[in-house]
């Protein structure tokens, strides 16, 4: 069953933007320390059939700025 | 995903291959076969490689952490490691035989088993904080629905709602995935606040679901005994049979893609210990019963027998 959540996170009208949203947020972090390493990404981006979005955490406030409400869709 | 090998569920044939520790302090006298066992104790004698890899969040370097001289996770080196900040939990080693180890590879999903410092600990023993999204996978190529499994997770609820244990997700991905969840808010002080239930859920390949009702146990946290059987469409839990509320049909054999422990939106609050065994175990058999002496005893956990 789908189910469409509200949660705090970042809005993108395109892939690419997600991806440099990333991008960003691992270079800050340095993510990951070494090709091998297990951690490979701070965070991963979804699409909600409107547009794509990462889901917020506090630790991206100081790259991407203050999070909206974004909707999600999960299988339930 | 990086690092995460793809394998085969099978069953463990070789008793060898799981053996409980010399002393029997940790584990129960297990005779049935283990298929995965994630734990931050040490769960089988055989098994001499790492609990858990961890990464700090002062650098991000990782590092395994292994059961110490006790069985018991090596609290010493992990806090050396990690003496403030946050730890992160990457890999959850699978103590089975198979290394079917769990994974996670994106920072912000890893569980939580040090925040600023401090070591999470539920009963005085170490846990994982799996809120906020966080959870671990296994990647696999194939499972067979038919097969007869049973299921001990030791967790700890300490959020209201839908909260997956683990979370078997098939190739048809979607409804057609097995969770094992609670549904109810358990407080900090072990009381439930809403009506007790336990559900286990699984959809009938792209047909209806079906849902299982069970008592939870007056323990703090829950230890979960869950086992289903496979095509017999016939689910236990703690030893008793709550049939379904609208099992129909039987679920086909198709391959599966993964294990989640926990899930990427609903996680269970903490978890200490998920071991699958391959077959049913029976109320009041002798492995039922050491299991809840065992397990009730590490983990505090006052049990009815």
């Amino acid at each position: 069953m789908l189910e469409n959540i509200t949660q705090l996170g970042y809005r993108f009208n395109t892939e690419q933007e997600a991806k440099d949203a990333i991008h960003a947020l691992n270079v800050y972090y340095g993510i990951p320390v070494s090709p091998d390493a297990t951690t490979q990404t701070w965070c991963n981006y979804g699409y909600n059939n409107e547009y794509w979005y990462i889901v917020w955490d506090e630790s991206m406030n100081i790259i991407l700025a203050e999070p909206i409400e974004i909707i999600i869709i999960i299988n339930e | 995903m990086n690092g995460i090998p793809n394998s085969t569920w099978q069953k463990n044939t070789d008793d060898a291959v799981f053996r409980i520790p010399a002393n029997n302090s940790l584990i129960c006298n297990i005779t049935d076969k283990v298929m995965f066992a994630y734990s931050l104790r040490l769960v089988n004698a055989n098994y001499n490689g790492a609990l858990i890899r961890v990464r700090r969040s002062r650098d991000n370097a990782e590092l395994d952490i292994y059961a110490d001289q006790f069985g018991k996770l090596d609290i010493k080196t992990l806090q050396d490691f990690c003496p403030t900040g946050n730890a992160f939990v990457t890999r959850w080693y699978d103590q089975s035989g198979f290394a079917r180890n769990a994974f996670q590879g994106t920072a912000n999903s890893q569980p939580i088993i040090i925040l600023n410092g401090v070591l999470y600990t539920i009963n005085g023993v170490p846990s994982l904080n799996m809120n906020s999204n966080r959870f671990l996978t296994h990647t696999t190529t194939a499972f067979d629905w038919s097969m007869t499994m049973s299921l001990i997770a030791v967790n700890y609820q300490n959020q209201s709602g839908t909260k997956y244990v683990c979370q078997f997700f098939t190739s048809l991905a979607g409804s057609n995935n097995l969770a094992i969840f609670t549904q109810n808010f358990i407080s900090p002080t072990g009381n439930i606040s809403t009506s007790p239930s336990f559900r286990s859920r699984y959809t009938v390949n792209g047909g209806a679901t079906a849902d299982v009702q069970a008592f939870l146990l007056r323990s703090n946290p829950l230890l979960y005994m869950f086992y289903w059987a496979g095509s017999n469409t016939s689910n236990f839990i703690n030893g008793l049979g709550n049939g379904f509320d609208s099992g129909s049909g039987s679920i086909p054999a198709f391959p599966s893609s993964s294990l989640s422990i926990s899930s990427n939106i609903l996680g269970l609050g903490f978890t200490s210990e998920l071991i699958i065994f391959d077959g049913q175990i029976h109320l009041q058999s002798e492995t039922y019963i050491n299991i809840i002496k065992n397990v009730g005893k590490y983990y505090s956990i006052g049990l009815p027998i």
